[in-house]
């Protein structure tokens, strides 16, 4: 029997995140979303999509490190407009999946798309001697590919 | 879990808390009813189950003017559509605590309560239950998109008067960045275009270009919903 994913959204824009959970909620019945940074709420999921930005705060990179420390094999994104070189040294550190920014709606996909891999990855997995993610995802080379047109694009702004 | 779009009844009869509940419930997105005696909370749900959207929660106070709160509880249990009830008191006694989720409640919530945690088991309970409706059907998705929608025009609507008045610099770049976010996602991608260029020219020149990108918003916000309307 295939594993129900358990998927966390953590984002401070309600509306953002009602309307995103709306489109992720057949495909994950146990999403759950929070508007809260607290360590304690991130135990035991998944999947994690984490904003970058909290009300002016950039929490992305500290969010990510412990959601790693708490669930080591989980997927962890990030929703990010911008990219600067130390967020994006600490995402590589701890194995962020990828980043999307939240106001290309193309990215949305390519986001749905890198969670269906990761799933398809857990189920082709033996139930013993579970390795990471990060170890096994085939794109690993084009995300950080991604990441890099990414830090180019900053950087000539 | 969300409570964005969510429709809540409160029965409460007295104003400083039903007021209190209410515009925190709304800042957190939810559409808020408030009845004051449980007459008025049992015509409010009854009309709600003939309309496209019934009530998903009720927070219900047990020492109503009228009658006993447990007969709201004991209405909305018998009902096709089960609204999730939610029993508030002061009186804390186990007495109270058993009545009211014999009667039909989910919780029992003492009363003088804290808002953050109240908020909290909220959305859990409404998580719950939308666990419980995961299969629900295509007209269902149909609708609750339809209900954000309207609950993100409307916060649009509020954005509008609220950038009628001077923001801080800091409160305008985060109100930018969430912006372009949400708009893009509800389909508005001009204004999210707009908003990412604006936010772009406010961290190039700084705060003194906050008032000035501030007219500019709201002009644009204005001219989103002027066209959405026709």
């Amino acid at each position: 029997m295939k594993k129900s994913h358990k998927l966390l959204i953590l984002d401070d824009d309600l509306h953002y995140t009602g309307m995103l959970a709306l489109k992720l909620k057949a495909r994950f019945p146990e999403l759950k979303v929070s508007s809260s940074t607290q360590k304690t709420l991130i135990h035991g999921y998944d999947i994690y999509i984490l904003d970058n930005d909290f009300n002016g705060q950039k929490c992305g990179a500290r969010l990510a490190e412990q959601v790693r420390e708490q669930a080591p094999d989980s997927l962890v994104i990030i929703l990010s407009g911008t990219l600067e070189l130390e967020l994006l040294k600490r995402l590589v550190n701890c194995h962020t999946a990828g980043v999307f920014d939240k106001g290309n709606i193309d990215e949305l996909q390519a986001m749905n798309e890198l969670i269906e891999a990761y799933i398809q990855s857990e189920n082709l997995k033996p139930t013993e001697n579970k390795i990471s993610f990060a170890e096994t995802f085939s794109g690993i080379s084009d995300m950080i590919s991604e990441w890099n047109k990414k830090l180019t694009y900053e950087e000539k702004r | 879990m969300s409570i964005t779009g969510k429709r809540i009844l409160i029965v409460e009869d007295t104003p400083s808390i039903s007021l209190f509940l209410a515009a925190n419930l709304k800042s957190e997105g939810a559409n808020v009813t408030i009845a004051e005696t449980t007459e008025q909370a049992l015509v409010l749900y009854e009309d709600s189950l003939s309309s496209r959207f019934p009530f998903e929660l009720l927070l219900v106070d047990l020492n109503l003017p009228d009658s006993d709160g447990t007969s709201v509880l004991k209405k909305v249990k018998t009902a096709k559509h089960q609204a999730t009830c939610i029993a508030m008191s002061a009186d804390s006694s186990e007495t109270a605590k058993k009545k009211a989720l014999k009667a039909g409640a989910v919780q029992f919530i003492e009363k003088p309560f804290d808002i953050s945690a109240l908020i909290s088991t909220l959305k859990e309970r409404l998580h719950e239950r939308d666990i419980v409706n995961v299969h629900s059907s295509k007209h269902d998705i149909q609708a609750e998109t339809w209900e954000l929608q309207q609950s993100y025009t409307a916060h649009l609507r509020e954005l509008s008067n609220k950038l009628n008045h001077t923001i801080p610099y800091n409160r305008l770049c985060s109100l930018l960045h969430q912006l372009r976010g949400s708009a893009a996602l509800y389909g508005y991608s001009k204004l999210s275009g707009f908003a990412s260029r604006c936010s772009e020219q406010l961290r190039e020149i700084g705060p003194t270009a906050t008032q000035n990108t501030r007219k500019l918003l709201k002009e644009k916000i204005d001219a989103v919903m002027a066209s959405a309307v026709k």
